[in-house]
């Protein structure tokens, strides 16, 4: 890709400044978690889905650290 | 469930920890439209990562040194980041040392049949965002604003108005392809 890209010049010179501003103006995010899971249409996971899905990845991650003689912290 | 506050924000250690891990990514979301110039901020940080296997792996590396969890989930299940588990997320949401980041598969701009713009596609007409000496690719503001347009969740609605209203000024501001760059 030529870089020949749009340059943006925030009114902050730092991130400090910035992340103070914005911890001072920020609209609270008050909607529950967003996570999508793959395959699912775009759909926001429900608690419970989301955390079978997890549940299953840590179960695997286990299971094949033991396969491999390991231990998992 | 574990619903505490987030750490202070300090975005610039979270994007100096995805430099040096060497991760492809553009910003999108919030603080990508306050590149921009909106005003109307939440305090995650959401980035749209290229969705490589390496790639993704360079990112879990890059939120395990940032302490990151999943967030917002019984104690037991707030497991570090690793590929897979980003891989199998369209959206996933981690708790980082340096405030909360959403990775996203892409942004929606289609909505009949439902498509996302991803990474390649986004990095295409990305802008830079130059700030403490880093550059930092960010989505376009349209497609920012079209993402919005289809997710239309009373956020996106809200949200909405003001970067309209910064496309028709920057639109006003700018000849084609000069304006403001410098």
């Amino acid at each position: 890709m030529a870089d020949d890209r749009k340059i943006l010049e925030p009114r902050f010179s730092t991130w400090e400044e910035w992340d103070e501003w914005t911890n001072a103006h920020a609209v609270p995010d008050t909607e529950p978690n967003q996570t999508v899971l793959m395959g699912t249409g775009g759909r926001p996971a429900t608690r419970e889905e989301l955390e079978a899905y997890l549940a299953e990845h840590k179960a695997r991650m286990e299971r094949e650290a033991r396969e491999a003689g390991l231990e998992l912290g | 469930m574990s619903e505490e506050e987030p750490p202070p924000l300090d975005r610039g250690r979270i994007l100096a920890a995805l430099e040096r891990h060497e991760v492809r990514y553009v910003l999108v979301g919030g603080l990508a439209a306050q590149a921009y110039g909106a005003l109307r901020v939440t305090k995650d940080l959401d980035l749209c990562p290229q969705w490589s296997d390496r790639n993704l792996q360079l990112l879990a590396s890059a939120l395990r040194e940032l302490d990151g969890r999943y967030k917002n989930v019984a104690d037991h299940l707030r497991l570090p980041p690793d590929a897979r588990l980003i891989a199998g997320q369209e959206i996933g949401s981690w708790r980082t040392s340096g405030g909360d980041v959403d990775v996203l598969n892409g942004i929606p701009r289609q909505r009949t049949p439902r498509r996302v713009a991803r990474y390649e596609q986004l990095l295409e007409d990305s802008a830079v965002l130059a700030i403490d000496g880093r550059e930092i690719p960010v989505a376009s503001l349209d497609a920012i604003i079209r993402s919005k347009e289809i997710a239309d969740r009373p956020k996106d609605r809200d949200a909405l108005p003001e970067l309209r209203d910064l496309r028709e000024r920057r639109r006003e501001l700018e000849p084609p392809d000069l304006g403001l760059e410098r």
